[in-house]
């Protein structure tokens, strides 16, 4: 590895004295510890800010949703219900890897059995009447 | 010290990474965190460069080829984050890197809490001030940073005789004016 011809200190009272710059003290200490933080938080990223997480949820809430508040528009579906409960059980036992392909396979494959306008006419009626309450509720 | 292979090999093995990382920060964050300061000025903007630098560096470790020096390699790096980060922060990049109408430089400079020059040191930053952005680089990572000609020519890809020429006519540049001042100094006390 190379040897420089000025180490850390001579570099330091250069950049001092020739340059005016100045550091806060312990600086060099203080951000390594910081650096390392960094990195462990990046390691860690929690579940509920990864995308695929997101989306799973909400595919899972709104046909959860649908079964119990409109179970009708679901009829062409047999065991809708049963669906949901395996995928959500599926979720909580397999890797990231497999519930990436959980998501595209089969929550994905459940969303398409409830239509466009279907979806639509769900959150127009529902999630406004929910709000509604929620509001009245408040006031 | 072990070689550098052997060392890069620590940094990307699983079990000793980390310890082999914080030996790399004890190594080379000194150097780096000057080489960014030169660019981005204030202290303030190197060290988000800085702990952007060496999470790329990390990042990018299994990645590393080896096709040149490990300390090549991060200051390429630091290099490239600085330039970004005064690409996205255009009140620090007042012109582009070959012009050499830029005023900021020492209002910036000036703005900073952690500058604090003597009358010397001033004259000289204006003295780097009234260089290209790409002259002043090329002039500190051969005065200050201590590298190579043939490493500077790979961190800022210039080619090597553009390199050398720029920072003759820099050194030249400076010893005029510092000697000027001097002698101007001498004369008025």
């Amino acid at each position: 590895m190379k040897s420089f011809n000025k180490n850390n200190e001579s570099m330091h009272k250069n950049h001092q004295k020739d340059l005016g710059f100045k550091l806060p003290e312990n600086y060099f200490e203080i951000n390594k510890k910081e650096i390392f933080t960094q990195l462990n938080n990046k390691k860690v990223i929690p579940l509920y800010r990864r995308k695929w997480f997101i989306s799973m949820a909400a595919s899972i809430a709104l046909l959860v949703s649908l079964v119990l508040y409109r179970p009708t528009i679901l009829n062409g579906v047999n065991n809708v219900s049963k669906i949901a409960s395996d995928t959500i059980q599926k979720i909580y036992n397999q890797s990231e890897t497999e519930v990436f392909n959980i998501d595209q396979n089969d929550v994905s494959l459940a969303s398409l059995f409830v239509k466009d306008d279907e979806l639509d006419d769900f959150v127009n009626n529902y999630v406004v009447e929910e709000m509604l309450k929620d509001n009245t509720k408040s006031n | 010290m072990k070689s550098e292979a052997d060392f890069i090999k620590q940094l990307t093995h699983a079990k000793h990474r980390d310890k082999a990382f914080s030996k790399l920060l004890d190594l080379y964050q000194q150097r780096l965190y000057w080489h960014i300061r030169k660019i981005v000025i204030t202290h303030e903007n190197a060290n988000d460069v800085l702990q952007n630098t060496f999470i790329r560096v990390y990042k990018s470790l299994p990645k590393f080829q080896q096709k040149s020096a490990l300390h090549t390699w991060m200051y390429r790096i630091a290099y490239n984050e600085s330039i970004r980060f005064l690409e996205k922060n255009k009140r620090f990049l007042y012109s582009d890197l070959d012009d050499v109408s830029n005023t900021n430089y020492i209002s910036v400079l000036k703005e900073d809490p952690y500058f604090d020059a003597d009358e010397v040191a001033f004259k000289l930053q204006k003295l780097l001030g009234a260089l290209s952005q790409r002259e002043r680089h090329i002039f500190q990572l051969k005065y200050y940073d201590d590298l190579k000609f043939s490493e500077i020519a790979e961190i800022l890809e210039m080619k090597l005789g553009t390199i050398k020429s720029s920072y003759y006519k820099t050194v030249k540049f400076i010893e005029k004016n510092i000697s000027q001042v001097q002698l101007s100094e001498k004369k008025a006390v």
